[in-house]
C-alpha cells in the first residue's frame, strides 16, 4: 500500500511537469471546461423559464439530480481516467511494458496519465450545485443526508467508471471501440434528468444496464421523495461497490486475451 | 512562404474538386465510425424527444406547437450542425503543427485555407449523406417528425444547411489556428471545441429553439452570426420561417458566412508568419 502510494507521488510529480511545459494552454483549457459546464447549467435554467415544475421537480431539485451526476462523472473522469486510455496502449503494443512491471497495470496507466484536470474543475461546479441545492433544500432532506451524499458520489464515481472499463475491455476483442465507446458515453446525459420522463425499456436500461440513473436521480428522489423510491435508493451506494468488483474481473479475463502487436 | 503558381481558374477549380473528393474516399475508409455516428445521433435524439415532450407537457403555454417542436430538436441532432468538421479540422491542423506535417501542406499548389476548407467540405458531405440523412429517415419513423410543410421550406432548407456550412467550418478553421499560437493541441484545441458546441448548443439553437428563450437572450441571439447555424435552417424547416422572410434569412446567413471567411482570411495571413516546424 505504502510503495503504490510513494509510486503514485511520483507519477504524479513526472505528469505535473510535463504539463506546466505548457502554462497558458492550460489555464484556456481550464476556462474552456468551466464555460462548457456553465452552458448545461445555462441550459437547466432555460428549461425552468419554460415550466415552473418539471415532471413534479423543482429547479432546485434537479440541480441536485445535476450536481451528483457532474460530480460522480468528472471525479471518475478525472481521478480514474483510465479505460479511455487502454485502447491505445492495446493497440500500440504498450500493454508489454506495463504487464512485465511489478505494479497492477490499471494502477500503471492511471499513474501515467496523472489526474485530469479539466475534469476535476468540473466537480468543483458539481459540488458548488449540490451545494447550492442543499441550502434551498435543507428542511425537506433527513439528517443522514450528509452521510448519504457522499457515499453516493463515490458509488457514483464507481458506476461510471466501472462502465467504461467494461466497454473499454472490448478492445481486446475488436479492433476499434473509441468511438462506440464514447457514443455509448452519452447516454449518460439521460441521467440528468428524472428517468421517469423515459419510457420502460430506456428507464431499465438506465437502471440496471447502464445504471447512470443510480448516479443522481435515484439517490435525489429518495431523499426528497422516499417511499416509493426506497428500494433504489438503499441500492444505489451498494451498485457502485458492485459494479467495480464486476469490472476488475471482467479487466483480468481480458487481459488474459492480449495479444502483443509484435512490433 | 512558397510562391504560388499561377493556374487558370478551371484548373483550381479541378484541384478543388480532386480535394474533395480525395476526402471522401478517405472517410469511407472509416465505415464503422459512420454506424456508431448514427447510432450517436438516435440516442441523442431520443434525449431530446423524451425531454421536449416533458417540457411541452409541463408548460402552460409554448410559442410552438408540439409536432413543431419534436421535428426542430430532432432534426437538429439528425444534422449536427455543430460538428461538421469538427474532428477533421482540429485534427487536421493541430496535428500538423504537432508534427510539422503542415510544412507539407503549405507547398502544395493550393492555398492552405481553401485545402481546408475543401477537405472539410468533403468530410461534411459525406456526413450529411451517410449519417445525417440515414438519422434523419430513422427520426421520420421512430419520433414521426413533420415532413417539410412546402416545397419552399424544403429547398430552402437545403441551401440554409449548404450555407450554414461555410460558417461552422470558419470557427473550427479559426480554432484551429489557435495552434499557430499555443502549440498544443489537445488541451487549447479541444477546450474551444467544447466550449463552441456548449455555445452553439444554445445561442444557434441546436438544442433549444430560439423563440423559447427569455427575450433578452433572443435579442442577443438575433445579432450573433451562430443563429445561422442551425436556428435558420430548423426554423425553416418546420415553417417557423416562412414566405419572403426565408430568402431574407439565407441571404443575412450567407452574408455572415462571407464575412466570417474573410475574417479567418485575415487571421490566417497573420498566422502563417507564426509557423515554426518542430522537428523534421
Amino acid at each position: 500500500m505504502l510503495y503504490y502510494a510513494d509510486l503514485y507521488l511520483t507519477y504524479f510529480r513526472l505528469t505535473w511537469k510535463a504539463r506546466s511545459q505548457y502554462r497558458v494552454s492550460f489555464a484556456i483549457t481550464l476556462v474552456c471546461s468551466i464555460v462548457g459546464t456553465g452552458a448545461q447549467l445555462a441550459f437547466l435554467t432555460l428549461i425552468f423559464a419554460n415550466v415552473r415544475q418539471f415532471e413534479g421537480w423543482s429547479f432546485d431539485e434537479m440541480l441536485l439530480i445535476w450536481g451528483l451526476m457532474v460530480t460522480a462523472t468528472h471525479l471518475a473522469n478525472s481521478l480514474l481516467d483510465i479505460p479511455h486510455r487502454i485502447s491505445s496502449y492495446v493497440q500500440g503494443g504498450n500493454l508489454d511494458r506495463l504487464l512485465v512491471r511489478p505494479p497492477t497495470p490499471l494502477f500503471q496507466i492511471a499513474g501515467e496519465g496523472g489526474i485530469t484536470l479539466q475534469a476535476l474543475s468540473r466537480v468543483m461546479i458539481g459540488v458548488a450545485a449540490i451545494l447550492t441545492a442543499l441550502v434551498t433544500l435543507q428542511d425537506k432532506l433527513p439528517w443522514w443526508t450528509v452521510f448519504y451524499l457522499p457515499l453516493m458520489v463515490i458509488s457514483g464515481m464507481l458506476i461510471m467508471f466501472s462502465v467504461q472499463l467494461i466497454l473499454a475491455c472490448l478492445t481486446f476483442w475488436f479492433v476499434n471501440t473509441f468511438s462506440l465507446m464514447q457514443t455509448i458515453g452519452w447516454i449518460n446525459q439521460f441521467g440528468q434528468y428524472p428517468v421517469t420522463i423515459l419510457t420502460l425499456p430506456l428507464r431499465f436500461l438506465l437502471t440496471w444496464v447502464l445504471p447512470y440513473a443510480m448516479m443522481g436521480f435515484y439517490p435525489a428522489a429518495f431523499l426528497l421523495h422516499g417511499g416509493e423510491y426506497r428500494l433504489y435508493g438503499l441500492l444505489a451506494p451498494l451498485m457502485g461497490f458492485f459494479l467495480f468488483g464486476l469490472s476488475l474481473l471482467v479487466w483480468r479475463v481480458s487481459v488474459r486475451r492480449y495479444q502483443s502487436t509484435g512490433s | 512562404m512558397t510562391a504560388k503558381p499561377m493556374t487558370g481558374i478551371r484548373e483550381s477549380v479541378d484541384r478543388q474538386i480532386g480535394v474533395i473528393a480525395a476526402a471522401v474516399k478517405q472517410g469511407l475508409a472509416y465505415r464503422f465510425e459512420f454506424f456508431t455516428a448514427i447510432l450517436g445521433s438516435l440516442l441523442t435524439m431520443t434525449l431530446v424527444y423524451f425531454l421536449w415532450t416533458a417540457i411541452y407537457n409541463n408548460a402552460t403555454s409554448m410559442a410552438m406547437s408540439y409536432q413543431a417542436l419534436i421535428t426542430y430538436v430532432c432534426l437538429g441532432q439528425a444534422f449536427s450542425f455543430a460538428r461538421p468538421g469538427q474532428r477533421y479540422i482540429f485534427i487536421r491542423i493541430g496535428f500538423g503543427i504537432r508534427s510539422g506535417n503542415v510544412l507539407l501542406d503549405l507547398v502544395r499548389p493550393m492555398d492552405y485555407q481553401l485545402l481546408i476548407y475543401c477537405e472539410t467540405f468533403g468530410a461534411y458531405l459525406l456526413e450529411t449523406l451517410l449519417v445525417s440523412l440515414p438519422a434523419y429517415v430513422l427520426a421520420l419513423f421512430l419520433f414521426r417528425i413533420n415532413l417539410p410543410p412546402s416545397p419552399e421550406a424544403a429547398i430552402g432548407f437545403g441551401i440554409s444547411i449548404l450555407g450554414a456550412f461555410f460558417l461552422v467550418s470558419s470557427i473550427d478553421f479559426l480554432i484551429g489556428l489557435m495552434a499557430f499560437w499555443t502549440m498544443d493541441i489537445w488541451g487549447v484545441i479541444w477546450g474551444l471545441g467544447y466550449v463552441k458546441i456548449a455555445v452553439l448548443d444554445i445561442l444557434a439553437g441546436t438544442i433549444i429553439p430560439l423563440t423559447l428563450l427569455p427575450d433578452w437572450l433572443q435579442a442577443i441571439a438575433a445579432i450573433l452570426p451562430f443563429r445561422s447555424m442551425a436556428y435558420t435552417p430548423l426554423a425553416i424547416y418546420v415553417g417557423e420561417i416562412t414566405g419572403r422572410a426565408i430568402w431574407m434569412n439565407i441571404l443575412n446567413q450567407f452574408a455572415w458566412g462571407i464575412g466570417l471567411v474573410l475574417l479567418t482570411r485575415l487571421i490566417w495571413l497573420k498566422a502563417r508568419h507564426r509557423i515554426e516546424i518542430q522537428g523534421g
